[in-house]
């Protein structure tokens, strides 16, 4: 492979995708037919909404026509910004020629040569010269293709003019939002403040039971209807405990309710609601939804090299989603914890772990291959702003990284203000498979079990005082080689610079200690005191200590004892155990030795497991599997490693080895023996992803049509579109509030604060329209992810601004679900009136209920319950948490790293592209984008699952067996205690799968299909009971694949 | 009804239903029902294969090292290393003028299949999907062998019932290879009907409760089509049936690895094209790699050449036995060229040229025997009849009657196309 990265760069950052597509030059968006037949193809499929279309062509008071304005978005901007921006407009670092083609003005009064546009007249027009090639030549490297040298001279024909938005600062500057006109008021609603809006007035006063039930039926009289009749509670339970958990009620649990429905509604629904928001399995319903904005996955996904690297902390940050689900933890900070946590302060070791392993939300995200890119970190940033920005105020701004936003007010300026604080922030997302090629590697955040970091780098307080018997203890253990190292040593070769002295032994730099083993064995110990004087950064590895190994190969074949130094700063002054570069291995440990302190080591490797205990703890620093990779040599050597790298400055004291492992309680004696204090404990310290300030923040230069090429720094901030758009007598604080980013910070914790303000106009209309998805199958936007120009409009604007200002008084998520799901509206039957069918077959007006399909997870944890199998206690790690590799490499290995599991399937292994089984078939999200809503098809493969997967096979038998098994003929009676009917057993399975009893003509065909399985089997199946079993188990299975169970009314 | 909630309706049928008419007949006559790609990746040689750059003048330069000869009634110049391919020279549409914007074997790759160098977006089979729906009520509409990454056979944004269904992944064996589900043996066939009758009666009491509800009737009508599938595709897979002799035109079980050149079974794939082309699957990708030559190019070329000529002279012979070829596009090619070798100069390697490469077509709509564009005398650069991907992607979409500038899907703020924001063109010079 060979990489052709700089005659990538030009034609990466063209920004190909973002230029909206057009067909017919004339018009500059789809017409609204086109439109509505691409949506319908879509609204068949995914049952979106067909929505307003909003004509968007005289958003601008401009004086260019809508013809001529769109010949220039689509025809000739797209060229100048790919072609000639990057020496030719006001963000350019020098002006070509002194030649602006970024304004009218800028072309008209043109360089040194002259002005570049003589208007209709493109013969005379320099530019056409230059692009023709006559003459000048432009652009130098390449001449433009005939047809946009033809669309050039069209547009000097019809006069060659800038629409004025975008004038005059060209790709970098502030798109001019008229704030005058008052359909871009219309188009930009939700960049406006929310209204407070009062409750409509209604007929039916006695309808409602929550002021939101207002808002809807003011709209449902408004089109002379009527709501559907209420559900009923068997429904009701059920759609409560699928929305609220994720799980069924049991048939029991749903006859109760219904009791008790019927002697006092409103508490009944009240106490299970209470329930079921109180109980764990909310959090891991809700949370999941959660996962699906932030992308949430265990492995990067394909680089773009089919590369796919491990993720093996990221479940750390789904555990604190559920977590943060469960506790309530208020919207504002749920966000701000994402977004800073870090900075944020804590009050004991564990919440600041929390806060850590929140920012996981920003380190998540899939990442191209460092070799794909240049500008891999700016990649980095991009996920970073588009994920915050459509997940919080579901506005794209991801355009606005190569050129001002076509459609949204949004300017590059804008961009690079967040991108300065996202590039002034160090993602730390690990290993990344340890693979060359892939994203490269960072740290991680460690968690510790510790708050007060103050006891952490107590240096030990160990001195050389050893007491007279120290060195006989030592040899009661039969050492190969004890040099106490006072004086020279005998068994041991010495080069280099060494001197020896009573107090402070062998002082060494730049020298070597060697010997050699009588044989090669691979087990072996060594133990001996040393210490450092190099600081722990000073060097990229501070000091090696010891090289059990062939000394001088290149290839380092064996076993190296190391301090970390400023190579990889999360090893920095931590013991290490290295096996050389073909096996490459290299574990630390998590104490920091601090330079200057004597510490004492004891290594012993027994075959395969490497154990290194530091100043006497009984944990030891490692404990390891490490392949012993010396051969057949018997050399080792210390002080140095064994080709002379990294040698220690330092001293030395009582060097021994042995000949074999030494147990754990030898190495205790080594230590014991010496007199000396024993060490801090090693720290616990567990990894996650996440992110923190760098040393140095800095604003962010525009980076000219998002490539490698930098205009002008802007300042770190948010999004302007706001003030723009505010008229004079906003009282909102949120336009005024003043949020300057503190210099010597990212300005993460800043834009959480911008983020949450309580008046920031999208954040809560976003949230609580994610949340009524949730709850009624489609958004009062039918859009979740996109509140801008091209994303729907609200059915109910009123009704979103209303809850919206209601969550912004306290963020509290269970608070919300719990009003929308206590109102009249949400418990509302789906039947409803032909009438109403036919005039709104959407379901805008919320006159019934939708009929919704279990999503992926709910449809196998339902599987489980009915079979009985699930374990509903949390899912512990992840399959991956100890795989630091690519996945699916070498080529030809598929993916086996997904364990079997009973646990619910928010606790599986996320893998992208390599999904677990159980859940792929039914619309699982990628995790590469967000994905605030998923779609729900309807696929044969869907279907295929459903009659051959393993997973159901297995449910379906585990249904069976679970329950008491029927005589094999109907006048057995050998087995007491289980003299139950074929009839009753098909009613227990039916009420263990579907809730219910079955009728009877259902009993009796289920007993008839059992029994025609069992002729059809009878052939190839001898062995009755296993007919039987087989025959129970297709009906098991029947009932689990039928659309009563995966449909919720 | 029923198909509606599936994946049986493409965008033109939606238009035609949605009453579009005038939309509708914008689009072009289809020439071709579906389109196989043959899929040679690493960037094959096109000065040693189809683009011949004999020396001119009396010094050494850059061009063919190995002989060409001309074939059949057109004259075409054939490698040598292509003698089976060669013998279907009055087939092929050679278009000697390719080029692309990168030589990163990634990006270039990617935007072969989508149209789009980093960025994730639906492959050219899913479009293809899209816009035609599917033309077998049995069988997914877009199946990918052999494929390398998920890629090159993601729907992305576009519904997932238009992504490609992949059958050997990641260089698994191909002889193995399946659909994930597409059977099970804990119960008979007979035993499965019953099942699903079961099943089906079932949903059928649910729905009548739920009167008009057409999701519900649509996963009824979509058990059913699975249940076609367990034994259509199976048979498919299963080359039993194929006579000693086909198997040996095709080379299947053939696995040479030398240098660059992978055993993939190349022979199985085409074969198994053959047969999902006949099944009716609109668009079908076969593979094989790497024709990335640095080393040992000589060598490697003619492993790579070796491996893929007879089993793709097989499935054209195939194709045109049966009448497929008329209504059936096949594409040949990969994300870029190479180089052409001085001979003479010692040297045996090559890199990547994405500036002049070759693909050739054959089937559906295009002209047989042609030679499309060129490049310059040392096969550098193309310099005449300039072909880029997206003029190729505008090119097949044209051939199975779609345009691509009408072909649009709304996603995230904006309408996207295969081709891209920039201008595409159509090659109307080799259309026949």
């Amino acid at each position: 492979m060979r990489w052709d990265v700089d005659r990538f760069e030009k034609s990466l950052h063209r920004c190909n995708g973002c230029a909206s597509i057009v067909g017919p030059a004339s018009r500059p968006y789809l017409s609204p037919a086109k439109n509505a037949v691409s949506r319908l193809a879509r609204s068949l499929i995914v049952c979106a909404a067909c929505f307003l279309f909003v004509n968007a062509n005289s958003a601008h008071g401009e004086t260019l026509s809508a013809k001529d304005r769109a010949f220039f978005e689509n025809k000739i901007r797209p060229a100048l910004v790919q072609h000639c921006y990057e020496c030719h407009s006001a963000g350019a670092e020098s002006i070509g020629g002194n030649l602006l083609l970024d304004s009218s003005d800028g072309i008209l009064q043109g360089g040194q040569t002259g002005p570049a546009l003589v208007a209709k007249k493109p013969g005379e027009s320099l530019i056409i010269q230059a692009l023709r090639y006559h003459g000048v030549e432009m652009p130098p490297d390449d001449p433009l293709n005939e047809t946009i040298v033809n669309d050039f001279v069209s547009w000097v024909q019809r006069g060659g003019q800038f629409p004025k938005s975008i004038e005059p600062n060209g790709p970098a500057g502030i798109a001019s939002v008229a704030k005058e006109s008052p359909l871009d008021r219309e188009a930009f609603w939700s960049f406006l403040r929310r209204r407070d809006v009062p409750t409509p007035m209604i007929d039916d006063t006695n309808w409602p039971r929550d002021p939101l039930d207002q808002f809807v039926l003011a709209r449902i009289e408004g089109a002379k209807f009527t709501p559907a009749r209420d559900a009923d509670p068997a429904t009701l339970i059920r759609r409560l405990y699928v929305d609220l958990v994720g799980l069924q009620p049991t048939a029991e649990e749903t006859e109760d309710f219904v009791a008790d429905f019927q002697i006092d509604q409103p508490k009944t629904v009240e106490r299970l609601v209470d329930q079921l928001l109180a109980s764990s399995q909310f959090g891991e319903r809700w949370g999941r939804h959660w996962l699906d904005v932030a992308r949430y996955a265990e492995s990067n996904g394909d680089d773009g090299l089919g590369r796919n690297a491990s993720f093996p902390h990221a479940w750390r940050y789904r555990d604190y989603v559920i977590d943060a689900i469960n506790r309530d933890v208020p919207y504002d900070r749920f966000i701000t914890e994402q977004i800073a946590g870090d900075l944020l302060p804590a009050e004991s070791a564990e919440q600041r772990n929390r806060q850590l392993v929140a920012t996981g939300f920003l380190a998540i995200g899939a990442k191209p291959a460092a070799a794909m890119n240049k500008l891999f970190p700016m990649d980095v940033v991009d996920d970073q702003i588009n994920t915050v920005c459509t997940a919080v105020m579901g506005v794209s701004v991801a355009c606005a990284r190569c050129h001002d936003h076509k459609h949204d007010p949004i300017p590059t300026a804008d961009y690079y203000a967040l991108a300065g604080i996202f590039a002034s922030t160090e993602t730390l997302y690990g290993l990344a498979g340890n693979e060359k090629l892939t994203a490269p590697p960072t740290a991680l955040h460690e968690l510790k079990s510790t708050w007060d970091e103050s006891q952490r780098h107590q240096p030990t307080s160990a001195s050389t005082d050893f007491p007279p018997n120290y060195s006989d203890t030592i040899d009661q253990l039969r050492p190969l080689v004890h040099a106490k190292l006072d004086k020279a040593p005998g068994d041991l070769k010495v080069a280099g610079d060494v001197s020896y002295t009573a107090a402070n032994y062998a002082k060494v730099k730049n020298a070597d200690l060697r010997g050699a083993l009588n044989n090669a064995e691979d087990s072996y110990s060594v133990a001996f005191w040393f210490k450092n004087n190099t600081d722990n950064l000073a060097r990229p590895i501070t000091a090696y200590l010891f090289s059990r190994a062939k000394l001088g190969d290149k290839q380092l074949p064996g076993d190296h004892l190391g301090i970390g130094g400023a190579h990889d700063k999360s090893r920095s002054g931590k013991l290490f155990v290295f096996n050389g570069n073909q096996a490459k291995t290299s574990i630390v440990g998590t104490t920091v030795i601090a330079s200057g302190t004597w510490n004492h080591v004891v290594m012993i490797r027994s075959k395969n497991r490497v154990r290194v205990f530091l100043n006497g703890q009984l944990k030891p620093e490692i404990d390891h599997e490490i392949a012993a990779t010396f051969g057949d040599s018997t050399e080792f050597c210390f002080a140095n490693r064994s080709d002379k790298f990294a040698p220690l400055d330092g001293n030395l004291a009582e060097f021994a080895i042995f000949e074999r492992g030494l147990t754990d309680d030898e190495s205790q004696r080594l230590h014991l023996a010496s007199g000396q204090p024993r060490g801090a404990a090693p720290a616990t310290v567990v990894l996650a992803m996440g992110t923190r300030d760098k040393a140095k923040p800095a604003d962010c230069k525009i980076h000219i049509n998002g490539g490698a090429k930098k205009g002008a720094a802007v300042p770190r901030g948010f999004l302007t579109a706001y003030r723009r758009l505010s008229d004079e007598k906003d009282p909102s604080k949120f336009v005024a509030a003043n949020y300057s980013v503190n210099a010597d910070e990212s300005g993460r914790r800043e834009l959480a604060a911008w983020l949450t303000h309580r008046d920031h106009p999208q954040t809560s209309r976003v949230m609580v329209n994610r949340i009524w998805q949730h709850l009624f199958g489609q958004g009062i936007v039918a859009t979740p992810d996109d509140f801008g120009l091209y994303g729907a409009r609200p059915s109910h604007p009123e009704l979103l601004d209303h809850l919206a200002n209601r969550f912004a008084e306290h963020w509290s998520i269970k608070q919300m679900i719990r009003a929308i799901v206590l109102s009249r509206t949400y418990q509302l039957d789906c039947q409803t009136s032909q009438r109403i069918l036919d005039a709104d077959p959407a379901n805008r007006l919320l006159a019934r209920h939708n009929r919704r399909r279990l999503d992926a997870e709910s449809l196998r944890d339902s599987m489980l319950q009915a079979s009985g199998q699930i374990d509903l206690n949390p899912g512990q790690g992840s399959a991956v948490e100890k795989v630091v590799s690519l996945i699916n490499w070498p080529a030809g290995e598929a993916t086996t790293l997904h364990r079997d599991s009973n646990h619910r399937s928010i606790y599986l292994c996320m893998l992208r592209h390599a999904p677990p089984p159980e859940l792929a078939a039914f619309d699982f999200p990628d995790a590469v984008s967000i994905a605030g809503q998923r779609n729900a098809t309807t696929l044969p493969t869907q279907s295929l699952f459903l009659l051959n997967s393993p997973f159901l096979v297995a449910q379906s038998s585990a249904l069976a067996n679970s329950l008491p098994k029927a005589p094999l003929n109907a006048n057995a009676d050998s087995v007491p205690g289980e003299n139950v009917s074929d009839a009753e057993r098909v009613t227990m399975i039916f009420r263990r799968a579907l809730r219910r009893s079955p009728t009877t003509d259902e009993q009796q065909a289920a007993l008839r299909h059992i029994q025609a399985i069992e002729e059809k089997l009878s052939p190839t199946v001898d062995d009755a009971h296993q007919r039987q079993n087989l025959a129970w188990a297709s009906f098991c299975q029947a009932l689990l694949s039928c659309n009563e169970f995966r449909y919720i009314d | 009804m029923l198909q509606s909630a599936s994946c049986g309706f493409g965008f033109l049928a939606m238009q035609a239903l949605s009453g579009q008419r005038a939309a509708a007949q914008n689009a072009v006559a289809a020439r071709a029902k579906r389109v196989i790609f043959l899929c040679m990746s690493g960037g094959p040689a096109q000065l040693d294969t189809f683009d011949y750059k004999p020396q001119v003048g009396k010094k050494p330069h850059a061009g063919s090292v190995v002989d060409f000869k001309r074939h059949g009634q057109s004259g075409m110049w054939v490698s040598d290393l292509m003698p089976e391919t060669a013998k279907h020279a009055d087939r092929l549409c050679v278009i000697n003028g390719m080029h692309a914007d990168t030589g990163n074997h990634a990006q270039s790759f990617l935007q072969l299949h989508t149209g789009e160098k980093l960025r994730k977006r639906p492959s050219m089979g899913s479009w293809i999907n899209y816009g035609l729906g599917s033309e077998n009520e049995n069988l997914p509409g877009f199946i990918s062998l052999n494929a390398a990454k998920h890629s090159v056979y993601s729907s992305e944004f576009l519904p997932s019932s238009f992504a490609g269904t992949p059958i050997g992944v990641n260089g698994e064996n191909m002889s193995l290879a399946t659909i994930r589900n597409i059977a099970s043996d804990h119960l008979p066939p007979s035993a499965k009907r019953e099942q699903l009758d079961f099943i089906q009666s079932m949903n059928r009491n649910h729905l009548a409760q739920r009167a008009g509800d057409a999701k519900l009737e649509g996963v009824i009508e979509m058990m059913e089509l699975a249940f076609r599938m367990q034994s259509t595709a199976p048979e498919l897979l299963d080359l039993s049936n194929e006579t000693a002799q086909t198997l040996q035109r095709y080379r299947v079980g053939k696995k040479l690895s030398v240098g660059t050149c992978r055993p993939t079974d190349f022979g199985r794939q085409c074969l198994l094209a053959r047969r999902f082309a006949e099944a009716g699957v609109r668009f079908i990708e076969v593979n094989h790699g790497s024709w990335d030559q640095h080393k040992d190019h000589r060598r490697d070329l003619k492993a790579n050449c070796e491996t893929t000529d007879a089993p793709i002279a097989a499935l054209l012979e195939d194709l045109a036995a049966r009448g497929l070829l008329d209504d059936t596009l096949v594409v040949w090619g990969g994300e870029f060229g190479r180089p052409g070798l001085t001979p003479g100069d010692g040297k045996n390697e090559t890199g990547h040229n994405a500036r002049g490469f070759t693909f050739w077509m054959a089937g559906g709509g295009v002209k047989s025997g042609y030679v499309h564009g060129r490049t310059d005398e040392t096969g550098a650069r193309a310099v005449e009849g300039k072909v880029h991907f997206r003029d190729l992607h505008a090119t097949i979409l044209n051939l199975v009657g779609l345009q691509h500038d009408q072909l649009t899907f709304h996603h995230e703020g904006r309408d996207h196309r295969l081709t891209g924001p920039e201008e595409a063109r159509v090659v109307q010079e080799i259309l026949a």
